[in-house]
């Protein structure tokens, strides 16, 4: 295709001269249908975290995509994802998070599949109380599994199972992070929370990556974090987001703090880094916790942000805990009304997709630019 | 316990979902059954819901529907 009718050069040009997404990214239903497709089902994206299901056996159904999915940890505690159907009939299988106490039956006809899930029980498939048929091997025919991957706790899937393994993908991002590659201790039922705003799920995704928005809208923020004690963040096709230097640890008024991860280095004392994960998982780190978003696009202008807030041990008080979750919970709120506004500006016939500060959106920008080069291989390849 | 008896314990036991009590009463079916293929069907059902339960009588269930021809 000619340079001049790339629908996508326009975004992926450099940063002084480039455009946004344009509105049908955010209000069409065929261009996200074909959007989903390039940069999410091919990609690794996040579904859920491995804390929704903590013990062996747990379970939690959910849908990603249309595609109805189960989470499970096996009796080894690893965390799998598999496709929720039957593969008799395609009968949902598990239709409410519960523990799977023996095997995962088929409320259908009882097909019995393990946790690891094989399927090891046919009942009456070769007749009344015979169980076994030479037409039907169950070695072929166990749950279809998704390619999944846990790190910081966050499951991710590639639902096309092309894509390259996820260490591999994210092998940077691994790498700067790795002095937190240590356990992460979730803070239980109050450290967790889901928003639901009324917008795209790229625009949050947007609004998280710069600091461009935090005097505005985070004024809060001015009194000890100053827009100029920020940094970006910028690894293009994988990643970006901001960093801070001016990080301060909660406290409470007895002087608790949470404690620290272990052994990191002087930089983090008064450092934290904000990323956003192509596609859709927001991370933040910080020298005494972190946190996870995985947001779910639930409609072309409903996204359900899932929150987890994690620590370095199990031993912070259940009070400390609280208040960082409402801390958290008040910053991610007052983003709400600008991801929706900016949803319902997507609806004005005029807009061009906007123009980025070449000083100040850098970060965004690289996520508009990723979100076109996958849009312009899977129509290359298409 | 009767054949009525068994079958109303049977009912119950569908409608509390208890999986354990299932096998149990499923099991009592399949040793009083009076055809090889009644044991099979009942054994069956017993075998499935141990399944579901975890229970550790999975295991000699299975074993006695593979005697009976009835698993491989």
């Amino acid at each position: 295709m000619p340079k001049d009718t790339d629908p996508f050069a326009a975004i992926r040009a450099p940063i002084h001269k480039a455009r946004g997404l344009p509105n049908a990214h955010y209000t069409d239903p065929e261009t996200i249908a074909a959007e989903s497709r390039a940069v999410l089902e091919r990609q690794w994206a996040g579904i859920g975290v491995g804390a929704d299901v903590p013990e062996p056996g747990d379970a939690k159904p959910m849908e990603f995509l249309g595609q109805p999915l189960l989470l499970l940890r096996d009796g080894a505690g690893q965390v799998r994802v598999f496709y929720n159907i039957c593969r008799h009939r395609g009968m949902i299988l598990v239709d409410k998070p519960r523990k799977i106490e023996g095997v995962v039956r088929c409320p259908y006809h009882s097909w019995c599949y393990a946790k690891d899930g094989r399927l090891i029980a046919t009942p009456h498939v070769g007749g009344p109380g015979q169980n076994a048929h030479d037409a039907i091997n169950r070695a072929d025919l166990g749950l279809l599994e998704v390619a999944s991957h846990v790190w910081r706790d966050v499951v991710f899937v590639n639902l096309s199972g092309t894509a390259a393994p996820f260490e591999e993908v994210q092998a940077d991002l691994i790498a700067r992070w790795q002095e937190f590659d240590q356990p992460l201790f979730h803070g239980g039922p109050d450290s967790t929370f889901t928003l639901n705003p009324r917008t795209n799920w790229k625009l949050a995704i947007e609004n998280y990556c710069e600091s461009y928005h935090l005097p505005w809208v985070h004024p809060g923020l001015n009194s000890y974090s100053r827009l100029e004690d920020h940094y970006h963040i910028e690894a293009p096709g994988l990643f970006a987001g901001q960093g801070t230097r001016v990080y301060r640890q909660l406290e409470a008024d007895d002087g608790e703090k949470f404690a620290d991860f272990e052994d990191l280095s002087e930089f983090w004392d008064e450092a934290a880094e904000y990323i956003a994960v192509f596609p859709n998982v927001l991370l933040g780190v910080h020298r005494d916790h972190a946190f996870t978003l995985v947001l779910e696009p639930v409609a072309h202008d409903q996204t359900a942000e899932h929150v987890h807030l994690y620590y370095a041990n199990e031993e912070s008080s259940a009070a400390l805990r609280a208040e960082n979750a409402r801390r958290w919970r008040e910053v991610f709120e007052e983003d709400i009304g600008v991801v929706e506004g900016m949803q319902r500006g997507r609806a004005c016939q005029v807009f061009d997709g906007g123009r980025f500060s070449p000083a100040m959106d850098g970060p965004t920008h690289l996520f508009h630019a990723w979100v076109a080069a996958c849009m312009t291989e899977f129509r290359d390849e298409g | 316990m009767t054949k009525d008896e068994l079958q109303r314990a049977l009912i119950a036991a569908h409608e509390d979902g208890d999986r354990a009590v299932l096998s149990a009463l499923y099991t009592r079916a399949a040793d009083a059954a009076e055809t090889p293929e009644e044991a099979a069907f009942f054994l069956t059902h017993a075998y499935v819901f141990a399944l579901d339960a975890g229970s550790k009588a999975a295991p000699e269930l299975r074993a006695r529907l593979v005697r009976a021809g009835a698993e491989r």
